[in-house]
């Protein structure tokens, strides 16, 4: 069984960014909800994921599954390196924690940054960090919200196949405005506008 | 071009402190020299020497060493305490609405009453201690319960994504997040742990303390003794802070530097 979402309505500063909004979600594959900023893609992604109280309608299908999140900012322990930031998802021993973290840093292409802190890595470097963490996390549903933005070409193909094999046979909710990553990953593409948020047509990729 | 005059003008940091001590030293010999009269303004040559020759004597650093024992103790058992009255005040409401009105009354009260009041109650060795701490608490929960307040909100909302639990929510977030703010308070706190713990000190009269030396000087109007005391008080308060907010730095240098503040709210 999937994501189901009823009648979810959501208002900030009394504008509707959800108005009575229902959708079914599958249990795998990779879901993209694209459209321009501002939209509510965004609170969307949060509502499902539990981080925003919806006004009204309910979400189900989440409860209990354990949830993996990358941010739009890199939300990395600002007094943490960058091995320690990913460690601190983990729950297995602090050798085992580290030995990981590291692996998954290198993956991401940051075996040589275990050791920065934040403030020490450019943008680019830190949302690589974040993905590090989100893919060593694991779980039931990852939830990508504009996770390539401040990335180049190469780093992004990377990080997308990174995303790909790890969340196989898994649920991902991917927000994104640039096409080509939505059609790259996805299997269903939502194309949003709003506010409030409307489905204004869907597309099967067959990924 | 700019910076260059700006630099000329401001001259290097070194030099404009010691300008401005000279300064104060000079201003302080003019006022002595206008009063001249040493039982209400001691010249700051004399107060020089009578340091000289109070620290040759034993006594004094057995004086001292006993104020500095009493008032950190009161400064630890005070900042220990805001600080886990501001962590109990942050998750319960009920306990805010019990602890803030002590606190409040606390913060209103004179120091002076809280020192007779303890000196009626407990012995007079115990009050300097008590008398820091009480002054201190406030400063720390106040400050602490700022940064509890003002933790970021998006490295929370991660914690809570990633199943960090309470404990490591503490450890990872909580406590960075408000070390800054503690150490500021232990920075202004230890100033008024020094006057508290004199003052109390003055009030008990008591033996091998700062305190009871410049009581002392007061009664056999000895401005000498009263002026060096003091600034013994000034000393070891200044080095204190120096020495606190030089620890504070290190770690926070160690810690990759961050300053800490809600990025994401």
């Amino acid at each position: 069984m999937g994501i189901s979402i009823n009648n979810a309505s959501k208002k900030f500063g009394g504008k509707p960014v959800l108005d009575g909004l229902s959708l079914e979600l599958p249990q795998n594959g990779t879901v993209c909800f694209f459209g321009p900023s501002g939209c509510g893609k965004t609170t969307l992604l949060r509502c499902i994921a539990g981080l925003e109280k919806l006004d009204a309608g309910t979400v189900s299908g989440v409860k209990g599954q354990k949830l993996s999140f990358l941010f739009q900012e890199d939300r990395l322990l600002p007094w943490c390196t960058a091995q320690e930031n990913v460690a601190a998802v983990l729950a297995c021993g602090k050798k085992e924690r580290c030995a990981k973290a590291g692996q998954w840093l290198g993956a991401v292409g940051l075996a040589d940054s275990l050791a920065l802190y934040p403030r020490q890595m450019s943008g680019g470097m830190r949302q690589r960090a974040a993905a590090a963490r989100a893919l060593a996390y694991g779980g039931d549903v990852f939830f990508l919200d504009e996770p390539f933005q401040k990335l180049d070409g190469e780093n992004k193909r990377k990080l997308m196949e990174l995303f790909r094999r790890r969340t196989e046979g898994k649920l991902t909710l991917l927000v994104t405005h640039d096409m080509d990553e939505a059609l790259r990953l996805a299997g269903t593409v939502y194309v949003l506008s709003g506010p409030p948020l409307r489905i204004a047509g869907a597309k099967k990729c067959g990924i | 071009m700019t910076i260059s005059i700006i630099k000329s003008k401001t001259g290097p940091r070194a030099a404009r402190k010691i300008f401005s001590a000279v300064l104060w030293l000079a201003l302080w010999q003019l006022l002595c020299t206008a009063v001249k009269q040493e039982i209400l303004v001691v010249s700051p040559a004399r107060v020089f020497l009578r340091l000289c020759i109070l620290v040759q004597d034993a006594a004094f650093w057995l004086t001292v060493s006993g104020t500095l024992e009493r008032v950190a103790l009161g400064f630890a058992a005070g900042a220990a305490i805001g600080a886990l009255l501001s962590a109990l005040t942050a998750v319960s409401g009920l306990l805010y609405d019990i602890f803030h009105p002590i606190v409040e009354i606390i913060k209103a009260t004179p120091v002076a009453s809280f020192i007779i009041l303890l000196l009626v109650w407990t012995g007079a060795e115990n009050v300097p201690a008590i008398t820091s701490a009480l002054i201190v608490i406030p400063v720390v929960w106040e400050n602490v319960s700022e940064g509890i307040r003002k933790t970021d909100a998006g490295l929370l909302e991660m914690a809570r994504v990633f199943r960090f639990g309470r404990v490591k929510a503490i450890l990872k977030i909580y406590v960075p997040c408000t070390m800054p703010y503690f150490t500021a308070a232990c920075a202004s706190g230890l100033g008024f742990a020094w006057k508290a713990g004199v003052a109390a000190e003055v009030l008990a009269n008591l033996p091998l303390s700062i305190g009871g030396q410049i009581y002392d000087a007061k009664i056999y109007l000895d401005t000498v003794n009263l002026f060096a005391w003091t600034a013994v008080v000034v000393i070891a308060s200044v080095a204190l802070e120096t020495a606190l907010s030089k620890a504070a730095s290190h770690i926070r240098k160690k810690r990759g530097g961050e300053s800490y503040g809600n990025q994401y709210k």
